[in-house]
C-alpha cells in the first residue's frame, strides 16, 4: 500500500453572515501537515479580489479584504505559537476566527506521499497539495458540485508566480454563480515547524 | 416561549429613531443606548432578556471549535434565527453570560440578547449574533480608514464599557477577540463587546468580592476615554435598582450555578456598585 500523508486543511473566506456559507467569498487556504522531521503550515491566499466583489462590501470589509494576507499571516503565527501537535494550527486558527473572516472548521484528506516527492521541497509538496486540493472530491463543500467538476486545474503565470486557475465552481460553497474564479497565491508562504521523531 | 417565532413575528415592527425599546427605560430614565446592533437583534432583545432558558430546538451549524480546553463555540440556528453557541466547560461561564448580558440590556449597553440553553447535559449560553459583516477588533484596527469612521462611536462604546466591565470585573479582555465591529448596519457603525465568561464569580468565587472594583479598560485600548460617558454610565449603574440585580441573578437555574454563589454575586455587585464612582476615581 503506498504511503500517505495526512494532510488537513481549512478554507479561508469572508462570510457577510458568520453563520453561513450563503455568499461567502473564497480568500485562501491552509494546510498543514508532517513531512520527515518537519511540521508544515502553508497559507495560499487569493492573489486578487475583483473590484465586482470588494464593490459590495462596506468599508471595513473591503479594507479587510485588501489585508487579507496579512492579516491571516499574522493569526497563523499566532496559532502557531499555541500548537503543540500537527493539525493544531489549522484548530486555534478556525477557533479564533468564526467571524466574517471566517476560517473553517478543519479537515484532512490522505494525500499520496510518492517517493518521488522525497526529493522536493518541503514548499514544492506544499504547493502541490494545495494544487491537489482542487482536484479532489474531499475539498468540495457540495457533492454535486464535485461531481460535476472533476476537470483538473487550468494553470496560468502572473510574473514569477505560477497561479491556479480553478474552474469557476469548483468553489462555490452554495452560489455556484456569486464568485469568478479565483487566483491562489502560489507558492504558499510556508513554515515550519522543526519536531522530533519519524515524519509521516 | 419561542424566541425564535416571536423574533420573525416581530422583525418587521421598526423602532422609531429616538424611542428606546427598553422596557425599564421609564423607570431608569437612563438616556443612554449605544446597541448599535441589527434591527433584528434589537427587536429580540426584551423578549431575550425576559427568556431565561431557550425552549427552542438549535440546531449546530458547522462543527464546533476543537481548540480544547477552553468553551468551544461554534454557530447555531433555530428558523431564521442565528446565534453563537458556548459550553458552560463544567464551570459557571453560560450563568456569567447570561447575568452580564440582561444588566448591559437593562442599561443600553452593547453587550448581545443572550439566553441559557440545557442541550442534553451539555449546560450552554446561545449569543444572538448582533449583525453581519462582523470582525473582531484584532482585524478591524487594521483597517484605518474604517477605524476614523468608527473611533467617535467606538470612543462612547468603550468608555461606557470601562464603567460595566469594572464593575462586573470582566478580566477577559485580554486579546483582540472579545469585540466585534461592523460597519455594515444601516446607520453604519457596530459593536458588540462578547464573552463574559470570565467575569463576576470566575474571580470572586463564594467569597464576597473586593467591594473596590479595579479599573477596566478601555478596551480597545486605543481609546481616550470620554469622562462624561463614562460617569454617565457609572450613574446609570448606581440607579440600577437592586431587585433588579437580585432578578437578574437569582432566577438562574441550579444547573447553571448553585444558589449560595448567586447570592453571593447578588451582595457582590450590590456593594461593588454604591462604590464604583469612588472605585474610578469620579
Amino acid at each position: 500500500m503506498p504511503a500517505k500523508d495526512t494532510v488537513h486543511f481549512s478554507y479561508v473566506e469572508y462570510r457577510p453572515n458568520p453563520a453561513r456559507p450563503e455568499g461567502a467569498i473564497p480568500l485562501g487556504l491552509v494546510i498543514e501537515f508532517v513531512r520527515s522531521d518537519a511540521w508544515v503550515v502553508g497559507l495560499a491566499m487569493r492573489s486578487e479580489v475583483p473590484k465586482s466583489l470588494l464593490g459590495g462590501m462596506d468599508l471595513l470589509s473591503r479594507e479587510l479584504a485588501d489585508s487579507r494576507i496579512q492579516l491571516m499571516r499574522e493569526e497563523v503565527g499566532k496559532a502557531r505559537e499555541l500548537a503543540k501537535n500537527p493539525g493544531d494550527v489549522l484548530r486555534f486558527l478556525a477557533e479564533a476566527n468564526p467571524w466574517s473572516l471566517h476560517v473553517k472548521p478543519p479537515c484532512e484528506f490522505q494525500a499520496d506521499a510518492n517517493e518521488k516527492y522525497d526529493n522536493f521541497t518541503i514548499e514544492k509538496i506544499a504547493e502541490k497539495y494545495v494544487l491537489e486540493l482542487y482536484a479532489r472530491k474531499l475539498a468540495l463543500p457540495a457533492a454535486d458540485v464535485a461531481s460535476e467538476h472533476q476537470h483538473a486545474p487550468s494553470y496560468s503565470v502572473i510574473g514569477h508566480a505560477p497561479v491556479v486557475m480553478p474552474e469557476t465552481n469548483l468553489y462555490a460553497d452554495q452560489s455556484r454563480h456569486a464568485d469568478v474564479p479565483p487566483a491562489w497565491m502560489l507558492p504558499p508562504t510556508v513554515w515550519i515547524n522543526p519536531r522530533s521523531g519519524s515524519g509521516r | 416561549m419561542s424566541l425564535t417565532a416571536s423574533c420573525e413575528k416581530t422583525r418587521s415592527v421598526l423602532i422609531p429613531t429616538g424611542i428606546l425599546p427598553f422596557v425599564n427605560f421609564a423607570l431608569y430614565n437612563f438616556r443612554m443606548d449605544i446597541r448599535w446592533f441589527s434591527d433584528e437583534a434589537r427587536d429580540c432583545s426584551a423578549e431575550w432578556r425576559a427568556t431565561l432558558v431557550s425552549a427552542d430546538a438549535w440546531q449546530q451549524i458547522g462543527q464546533a471549535g476543537a481548540a480544547g480546553g477552553e468553551a468551544e463555540g461554534f454557530f447555531v440556528q433555530c428558523g431564521s434565527v442565528e446565534g453563537y453557541a458556548k459550553d458552560s466547560g463544567g464551570a459557571f461561564r453560560a450563568a456569567h453570560e447570561k447575568i452580564a448580558s440582561d444588566l448591559a440590556f437593562d442599561l443600553g449597553l452593547p453587550v448581545p440578547p443572550l439566553v441559557l440553553w440545557e442541550d442534553g447535559a451539555a449546560r450552554r449560553a446561545v449569543s444572538r449574533l448582533p449583525f453581519t459583516a462582523a470582525f473582531k477588533w484584532d482585524h478591524a484596527r487594521q483597517a484605518p480608514s474604517a477605524v476614523t469612521r468608527m473611533m467617535p462611536a467606538l470612543t462612547q462604546a468603550a468608555s461606557a464599557m470601562v464603567a460595566f466591565d469594572s464593575w462586573v470585573e470582566n478580566i477577559d479582555r485580554i486579546n483582540g477577540g472579545n469585540m466585534i465591529v461592523s460597519l455594515a448596519l444601516p446607520q453604519g457603525f457596530g459593536c458588540a463587546y462578547i464573552d463574559y465568561a470570565f467575569s463576576l464569580s470566575h474571580g470572586w468565587g463564594c467569597a464576597p468580592a473586593n467591594p473596590t472594583s479595579i479599573r477596566r479598560g478601555p478596551y480597545p485600548e486605543e481609546v481616550i476615554v470620554d469622562g462624561a460617558i463614562l460617569a454617565e454610565t457609572v450613574f446609570a449603574i448606581e440607579k440600577l435598582p437592586s431587585t433588579t440585580i437580585e432578578e437578574i441573578v437569582r432566577r438562574i437555574p441550579d444547573a447553571f450555578m448553585e444558589e449560595q454563589r448567586r447570592e453571593n454575586i447578588v451582595a457582590s455587585l450590590v456593594t461593588r456598585r454604591d462604590q464604583l464612582r469612588s472605585s474610578l476615581g469620579l
